[in-house]
């Protein structure tokens, strides 16, 4: 469950997060959409507890995250752009160093396995391929089995095959349970993986969107619309 | 403070470094040469080798690790994965900590090789002990290292990212270098025993001191 209520962020002057609200069920699905810089990445952000609200309060399964950090980020998985990890340490490596981190005790060679890398386990991460790293980083985000999982735009810059073989990671999470909370620019994506979801356009919201409803909605006439 | 948390990032640290040995052996060879050069511009029988040589070894040692610690975070910044270190259930303070543990390892390595390097190189004789004279260095790195990890996180998210570290850590260190050249003179040429030198404590003192500001402010310097 994540919890948004009047969320707010700025920089110096400039306001990226206006008063932004939203409830996630456990387990559900949530897409966020919005143009470049409409506040996405900064709401991931303090959704995963890198950056401070300027003000409004976030609860993640009922824990305040500004109260309780580290007991936020156990129930919290990453995934970004950005894989966070070592390409000086083999991929067990770097599972196993993240495992340290949050105390427990997870199956390395069975995560290796979920994420198609088990035939690579002993090789520097360095070598991997950037889809073979994007899998590595969902074993990474989930070896300490949070409840719910951040995607902030996942799949930017994985060819076809390993944007397919991602999806069919990230819909097998779902079913198992997670909360999902993914970013993303393609709303084909978003329908895929998600139930719902807000277009997100200078720092607010302006739109809910039920993905899964028929009706034709085309992402460029939203944006268009924004100004 | 979790023990385990700080073990596992210094042994990740060393483990990286291992791989690579790019600081390592960036730091080592600018030793190495360093004390070349300042061998070959010195008349070894000349009286102010001797006199001149503590002030040189530090000189040394402080540039060395400077290299060495512009590395230890700033790495770990540009990749990114700083952030994928705050992801996860460690405190900042640890963090912090863990970074301090690893460059002092790098430290006192280039210090158990240089040392003596700079002891047969010179055919240098120490008035004082030798271990005296280890010791004393080593206090100095301490307390390079510890305000060193400290302004290097404070000064990660700056532009000119090296360039403001050096800027800043000299000053701050100007205290811990002077008093340490001190003590060093003292020892190596004066032959006073380390426990009489009230220089050596008071080094010891600003670096507490320092440490403990240290870890009071790092975490705002941690979150944005
Ligand atoms: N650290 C920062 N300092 C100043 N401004 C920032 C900072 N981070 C983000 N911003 C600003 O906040 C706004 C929102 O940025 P954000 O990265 O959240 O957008 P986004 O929706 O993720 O965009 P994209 O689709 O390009 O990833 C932008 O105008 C950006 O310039
Ligand atoms: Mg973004």
């Amino acid at each position: 469950m994540i919890q948004v209520e009047k969320l707010s962020k700025r920089f110096n002057n400039f306001t990226a997060l206006d008063g932004i609200s939203l409830h996630i069920k456990q387990g559900e699905s949530f897409a966020l959409l919005g143009p470049n810089g409409a506040g996405k990445t900064t709401l991931v952000g303090i959704l995963s507890t890198l950056l401070k609200p300027s003000s409004g309060r976030v609860l993640i399964d009922s824990v305040d995250i500004a109260e309780e950090p580290e007991e936020a980020k156990r129930r919290i998985g990453v995934v970004s752009h950005n894989p966070y990890l070592y390409d000086e340490l083999t991929a067990k490596e770097n599972l196993e160093f993240f495992a340290e981190l949050y105390d427990s005790e997870p199956d390395i060679n069975s995560l290796l396995a979920q994420v198609n890398l088990d035939h690579r386990a002993r090789d520097m991460v360095g070598t991997f391929s950037r889809g073979m790293k994007q899998r590595l980083s969902i074993a990474r985000a989930i070896l300490h089995d949070p409840s719910i999982l951040i995607l902030d735009e996942p799949t930017s810059g994985l060819d076809i095959t390993s944007r397919k073989a991602f999806y069919s990671l990230i819909k097998n999470l779902k079913s198992r349970g997670k909360t999902i909370l993914l970013t993303t620019h393609y709303l084909d994506e978003a329908r895929l993986l998600c139930d719902r979801g807000v277009v997100l356009n200078r720092g607010k919201v302006v739109r809910d969107i039920d993905l899964q409803a028929s009706e034709a909605l085309e992402l460029e006439d939203i944006f268009e619309g924004l100004g | 403070m979790n023990f385990k948390h700080i073990l596992s990032v210094v042994k990740k640290d060393l483990r990286v470094e291992s791989r690579g040995k790019e600081t390592v052996n960036f730091m080592f060879l600018f030793t190495f040469i360093s004390l070349l050069m300042f061998n070959f511009a010195t008349d070894p029988f000349s009286p102010v080798l001797n006199d001149v040589a503590p002030g040189f070894l530090w000189f040394v040692f402080i540039f060395a690790g400077m290299l060495g610690l512009s590395r230890a975070f700033l790495k770990e910044k540009e990749t990114g994965t700083l952030q994928g270190l705050s992801l996860a259930p460690i405190s900042n303070d640890d963090i912090l900590y863990a970074k301090i543990i690893y460059n002092l390892i790098l430290m006192l390595g280039i210090q158990i090789i240089a040392f003596p390097l700079f002891i047969v190189l010179f055919n240098y004789n120490i008035a004082g002990s030798t271990l005296d004279a280890f010791l004393v260095l080593t206090i100095g790195n301490v307390g390079f290292v510890v305000v060193g990890s400290f302004m290097s996180a404070l000064v990660m998210s700056a532009r000119s990212r090296e360039l403001v570290l050096q800027i800043i850590v000299l000053p701050l260190l100007l205290p811990v270098i002077i008093l340490i050249i001190i003590s060093l003179r003292k020892v190596m040429i004066d032959a006073i025993p380390l426990l009489s030198i009230g220089e050596i404590k008071l080094a010891a003192s600003y670096v507490v001191i320092m440490a403990v500001l240290a870890s009071l402010l790092f975490d705002y310097i941690m979150e944005e």
